[in-house]
């Protein structure tokens, strides 16, 4: 476990952070690489909430009934394993606005080309199978 | 001692052409024998419920032995020693138990009930009789100087065990990465290349290996005892026979993928919309989607690869994402220019490889195959 960092930096290795998949982004139960690095118009930043601030049902509720995103659920990587692929992740809450939501953080990939962007994104992807959905939590069979 | 005809087992599969009998099926026999014993055992005490124990020598008074092998697939005669057959009168039980073991067999084709005589203790009979068989073999347990009786396979076991134990045990032979290893529990966990985990127990010396493959991240092939629920799912290996380095080339257990056919996975992606990712992504034509299909198709088809994961992407291409121990392996498919970005990224170390394939120009989907293929089977 690391001493936390200042800025906002998330310094917990075992803090999960909650990422919601859009539901073409999951076949058969697994995610795609996709879910797991940012789209353009998010600025090499890849939104999650924060799992000690929040939990896997209440971001899942946040996500498709505040905001009306579409989401199949909640999936997870830790601060620890972001950090073990130099992506940095730091807290940045939203308190204003219709939907609040104070568990935002963002996971940083600003400092890598659009190559190592795919790669990490990648792998990331990987560890949240490997954890496997969070919410809702139903058989792997049915989650297709 | 006499020897008296007792039955005919008619082994049939490829493995038995040529009324051979490989040493590894051998034990098939003993199995029979102690299936036998075990169900002559259990009519014994249905027919005397109050006895306690077995008449004495009653289980010293069946062997049986191999005579010869016939031809016609692999026909061993099997003969019962005894010692005056001239003697009349009790019951055989012995002659009963196969003449019963027999209709039950047949009465599982059959969907008839279970017999009585079917107990715990008897079903872990049937986990040694046709352990070795493959999915085309079989054994027709016949009356002796017959070929004709009782069809016994894999399906017929997995029958018999599901309806007693609720599980059944086949040998299996797993090819993936080593996960976790708990010493304390003797046990570890592979990864097959479809990303099931199954947790296997092995004795200490395999483990001790186990354990300096997984420090290396080497991929292992275990050999051992599979337990598998009624929908053929494996749920564990009960016990491992062997644990050996993967050789060059394998590739990991589980190589079905995804089990959505790719054309249905492609065809998924018509429902999407432009602006189908939160605003973002744009739609799929027909035309994009017919390619993507056939192309994918054609390779995972003609190169008997998995079945790869398919997604959109928001900016209109289609990608395939396949999984095996430690590597990640994608193939993106544009439209616009027909053309195919491939990366496999491992997992664990900074190690990227890409190739670029003009799909356009001749021969290009034959080099795209080939080097998914080689990705695949983790070659450089």
């Amino acid at each position: 476990m690391r001493q936390t960092e200042d800025g906002g930096a998330l310094a917990e290795d075992d803090e999960l952070l909650f990422r919601q998949v859009h539901p073409s982004f999951v076949r058969d139960g697994r995610v795609g690489s996709q879910a797991f690095r940012p789209t353009p118009k998010d600025q090499k930043m890849l939104s999650v909430a924060r799992g000690s601030k929040t939990t896997p049902e209440a971001a899942y509720e946040l996500h498709t009934r505040c905001k009306n995103f579409g989401s199949a659920g909640t999936w997870a990587v830790s601060v620890g394993e972001c950090r073990a692929l130099a992506l940095p992740s730091r807290e940045d809450p939203i308190l204003e606005g219709p939907c609040p939501d104070p568990a935002h953080a963002l996971v940083d990939f600003s400092a890598l080309s659009n190559s190592k962007i795919e790669a990490q994104g990648v792998r990331l992807a990987r560890h949240a199978n490997d954890r496997d959905r969070l919410h809702p939590v139903v058989p792997k069979e049915d989650a297709r | 001692m006499h020897r008296l005809p007792f039955a005919t087992l008619i082994f049939r599969g490829s493995r038995f052409d040529g009324s051979t009998m490989p040493l590894e099926t051998l034990p098939e026999l003993a199995a029979y024998r102690d299936l036998l014993a075990a169900v002559a055992r259990e009519l014994f005490f249905a027919e005397n419920p109050g006895r306690v124990r077995l008449p004495r020598g009653f289980a010293e008074s069946f062997r049986l032995t191999l005579t010869r092998i016939d031809a016609g697939s692999a026909v061993p005669l099997i003969e019962r020693e005894v010692a005056d057959p001239s003697l009349p009168g009790m019951v055989d039980w012995f002659d009963k138990s196969r003449d019963e073991v027999a209709s039950a067999i047949k009465g599982v084709a059959e969907s008839a009930p279970m017999p009585a005589w079917l107990t715990a203790n008897v079903a872990a009979r049937f986990t040694s009789f046709g352990r070795t068989l493959k999915d085309d073999e079989s054994v027709m347990l016949a009356p002796p100087g017959d070929r004709v009786g009782s069809l016994y396979n894999r399906h017929t076991r997995r029958r018999i065990l599901l309806a007693k134990q609720g599980t059944y045990e086949e040998d299996v032979e797993l090819v993936g990465v080593v996960r976790a290893v708990d010493a304390d529990e003797d046990s570890f966990e592979i990864r097959l290349g479809d990303d099931r985990r199954v947790p296997v127990r092995a004795s200490p010396p395999l483990l001790a290996q186990v354990l300096k493959a997984f420090q290396q991240g080497r991929t292992i092939r275990v050999l051992g005892t599979g337990v598998h629920d009624s929908e053929d799912k494996l749920l564990r290996v009960s016990l491992a026979s062997d644990v050996t380095a993967a050789e060059e080339g394998d590739l990991a257990s589980g190589r079905p993928g995804c089990r959505i056919p790719v054309a249905e996975q492609v065809a998924s992606l018509k429902a999407l919309q432009n602006g189908w990712l939160d605003g973002e992504g744009r739609s799929f034509g027909d035309d994009q989607l017919a390619w993507s299909s056939k192309l994918l198709e054609s390779i995972v088809n003609g190169l008997e690869l998995p079945t790869p994961y398919v997604y959109p992407t928001p900016q209109g291409n289609v990608r395939a994402e396949w999984s095996r121990p430690l590597w990640e392996i994608s193939a993106e498919l544009s439209w616009s220019d027909r053309s195919s970005e491939v990366r496999a990224i491992r997992t664990d170390a900074d190690e990227i490889r890409e190739g670029s394939f003009p799909l356009d120009d001749p021969g290009q989907e034959v080099r795209l195959g080939a080097f998914l293929a080689h990705q695949m089977r983790g070659e450089a």
